[in-house]
């Protein structure tokens, strides 16, 4: 056979065969861009917000069943066209899912095997319902479905009082600190959508909510609070600082036969407003600084005392460094371990006024 | 422009070996790396990985007293006609086992990830038609495109795992421990695929140009090589975790999908980065049925214009075997309980053997 003969023997069945069998116009597909899930009787209640793609606003799509499987194909045999999950950008999980241990990892195992779903989703909680949070998103929304995503994308880092999270590392992270982790808060209030504070899971289960307040403490610890603004009152006046840099070191010490960990943070914020005191000057400065500090650390503390409450040391990733320092960690963590916060604050800008 | 001598050069050797070693094997190895070497499955990459650089030294040093020889050659000078053609052929089998093997679990993925509806058995005959295609231009057409491509494989991927190291925290690798002697036995036979490319000696030293330096050159190639798994087996780590990692089937690919920095266009770098795969084992399978087409030729003394007759045995071997496993778990498992055994044999016992034979019985003149 001459070499014409053996190009056309192998290369046309590429261009006769391929895609035939998984051939599917866009068209054909509704791509979900947002999925809501709440506990329902004995499985979920999935609530989808589609992306736009032809012309009017974009309808929630509400579809329940015993696993997500079970929910999507009792909407495919709902709707004209197939549910496409490739392009989801968001997950919300509701309270009453959140609540449910078992349930709750059940679906996580669903999304962890799941071949359509990118694992670049991101995970958000909320302290009510997942579909009341698409109706909510579905409102605010400009008619590209991307609201949230675009939320996550363009602000979360430059605010501070959330943090995105993406499914991989919601993954990584539970299995690490044993079912635990702090996932974006998400709640729908009467001018819309609140985007701001966390859920603290423990052990694949609901352990507490945190505020915004609270959300900020727990970015200093994990060293990502840039964008954060805090309040100190200077004499009556009220002043603003923004965290332009924050860095969370953790060192673990035995000191008089007990664990010590010492967490240092080291920040740079901008003030953005007028002191009674030159912040032009080392003196004036160093007040500013040491006024923020101690702002700084009672937030800190009272994230941390949240998790003295609930008895565990996991959501917060202090249990994790302790396990990656100590082999021997009883599990224990409050017992054992000492917290001493150690923040240090450098005003790198004081704006265009002295 | 291709030279249709049937020579390659070393340069070009070096590059089939690196793309070799980024078969399959580089998708599943560090959640392997994880399951039986834990946070230190990464010192053990490094262990097994200079362990194969040695024995690519010895395959080169035997090569290079053996010039002219293939492997049919010589397991016959060293053991003698029948017992040489029986190793032969067995030799012919561990082909036809690890070109099947690669190819199946590789159209496994591309099916699960990509064309879930297409069947399994037409994915795998359009891949094996085009290695087919490839091969009866024989090494040398594998060699120029290994040459051409390994840019465009190697340079992205490099790039993409710069942006990993970047936006990695290394808190997951604490606490660093050597690995126990338990967990390097355990993990041999998931290391065991990394020696797949080790093909390529046993065939290889006829159609090669000018042999300078050779050994150093294998030698630093395969220790890029196992520099490169390492960083991927660290990264991973560093990622997920032991834990995590280790439930993971291909976290290579999970781990880049993950990246995102600016200028990016692409949402899923996971698919694009794919096609690098799908390159590798185009150019693996390609070169071992050509490597099966040479067995085949010197056992039976077929003419050389007739060799690519011998395609019409391998392919549809190929394609038979490849389809055997009912799944992508039975495939994997397959090869994790064969190939050391087979590779054991053919990659380090019968080598040594013949080394030993070659001493004592003052065989080879070395050049």
């Amino acid at each position: 056979m001459n070499k014409w003969k053996w190009v056309f023997v192998t290369v046309i069945p590429l261009f006769l065969a391929t895609g035939c069998w998984d051939k599917r116009d866009p068209e054909d597909r509704e791509y979900m861009i947002t999925m809501g899930v709440d506990k329902w009787e004995s499985g979920y209640s999935v609530s989808f917000a589609p992306a736009n793609t032809e012309e009017g606003e974009p309808q929630k799509m509400l579809c329940r069943g015993n696993t997500l499987a079970d929910a999507i194909a009792g909407n495919d045999s709902r709707n004209s066209k197939k549910t496409e999950l490739g392009q989801m950008k968001m997950i919300v999980f509701g309270k009453s899912l959140l609540e449910d241990s078992e349930k709750l990892q059940s679906f996580l195992e669903e999304l962890k095997r799941s071949q359509e779903i990118s694992k670049k989703v991101t995970v958000l909680g909320t302290d009510g319902t997942a579909e009341a949070c698409i109706d909510a998103m579905l409102k605010e929304d400009d008619g590209t479905g991307l609201f949230l995503w675009d939320f996550y994308k363009n602000t979360a880092k430059e605010v501070g009082v959330t943090k995105s999270l993406d499914m991989d590392t919601f993954f990584t992270e539970l299995e690490e600190q044993n079912g635990s982790c702090v996932l974006p808060r998400i709640q729908p209030i009467e001018e819309g959508l609140h985007l701001g504070g966390g859920v603290a899971l423990s052990e694949f289960s609901l352990a507490a909510f945190f505020s915004d307040q609270e959300e900020q403490g727990y970015l200093f610890l994990v060293g990502e609070a840039e964008g954060a603004v805090l309040e100190a009152d200077d004499g009556g006046k009220k002043i603003p600082l923004r965290i332009a840099r924050s860095r969370a070191k953790y060192k673990f010490e035995t000191e008089d036969g007990k664990t010590v960990c010492h967490i240092r943070l080291r920040l740079y914020g901008e003030l953005l407003g007028s002191a009674n005191t030159d912040a032009f000057t080392e003196e004036g400065a160093k007040e500013m600084e040491n006024l923020f500090t101690e702002i700084i650390k009672e937030k800190v503390e009272n994230t941390i005392k949240i998790a003295q409450e609930k008895e565990t040391a996991e959501f917060l990733g202090l249990a994790v460094r302790l396990r990656q320092k100590n082999l021997d960690d009883s599990g224990n963590f409050w017992e054992e371990v000492t917290i001493s916060i150690e923040p240090s604050l450098k005003i790198r800008d004081t704006g265009r006024i002295r | 422009m291709f030279a249709e001598n049937q020579k390659i050069s070393v340069r070009q050797l070096q590059v089939l070996l690196l793309l070799y070693y980024f078969g399959t094997t580089a998708l599943f190895l560090p959640s392997d790396a994880a399951v039986t070497g834990g946070n230190s499955g990464w010192i053990v990459t490094i262990l097994w990985g200079v362990a194969a650089s040695f024995l690519a030294v010895l395959f080169v040093y035997l090569g290079e007293k053996h010039p002219s020889y293939t492997a049919v050659e010589w397991y016959r000078r060293a053991f003698g006609r029948h017992l040489g053609t029986v190793l032969a052929l067995g030799l012919g089998g561990k082909i036809i086992f690890d070109g099947a093997m690669e190819l199946r679990l590789f159209c496994d993925i591309i099916s699960s990830s990509m064309l879930p509806r297409t069947p399994q058995w037409l994915i795998i005959a359009l891949t094996l038609f085009l290695c087919c295609l490839a091969a009866s231009y024989g090494i040398e057409c594998a060699a120029r495109s290994g040459e051409i491509l390994f840019f465009a494989v190697l340079i992205p991927l490099v790039v993409v795992l710069i942006f990993v190291a970047i936006s990695t925290n290394y808190n997951r690798l604490l606490p660093v421990q050597m690995p126990a002697f338990s967990s390097l036995r355990e993990s041999m036979p998931f290391f065991a695929p990394l020696l797949q490319g080790f093909m390529v000696f046993l065939f290889i030293f006829p159609s090669l140009e000018k042999r300078r330096h050779m050994k150093r050159r294998i030698w630093l190639t395969c220790l890029a090589a196992t520099g490169l798994m390492t960083v991927l087996v660290f990264l991973s780590l560093a990622v997920y975790g032991t834990a995590a990692l280790s439930e993971k089937l291909l976290p290579t690919l999970q781990m880049m999908e993950r990246v995102s920095f600016s200028g990016i266009f692409l949402g899923r770098q996971d698919l694009f980065l794919l096609w690098f795969w799908m390159v590798t084992t185009f150019l693996y399978v390609t070169s071992l049925i050509f490597f099966g087409q040479e067995l085949c030729s010197r056992v039976f003394q077929s003419k050389k214009n007739k060799r690519n007759l011998w395609l019409f045995l391998f392919i549809p071997l190929l394609f038979v075997v490849a389809l055997l496993p009912k799944d992508m778990a039975e495939a994997y498992w397959l090869r994790i309980r064969v190939t050391p055994w087979l590779s054991g044999i053919f990659f380090v016992a019968l080598p040594v053997l013949m080394l030993f034979i070659d001493t004592v019985k003052g065989r080879g003149g070395h050049e």
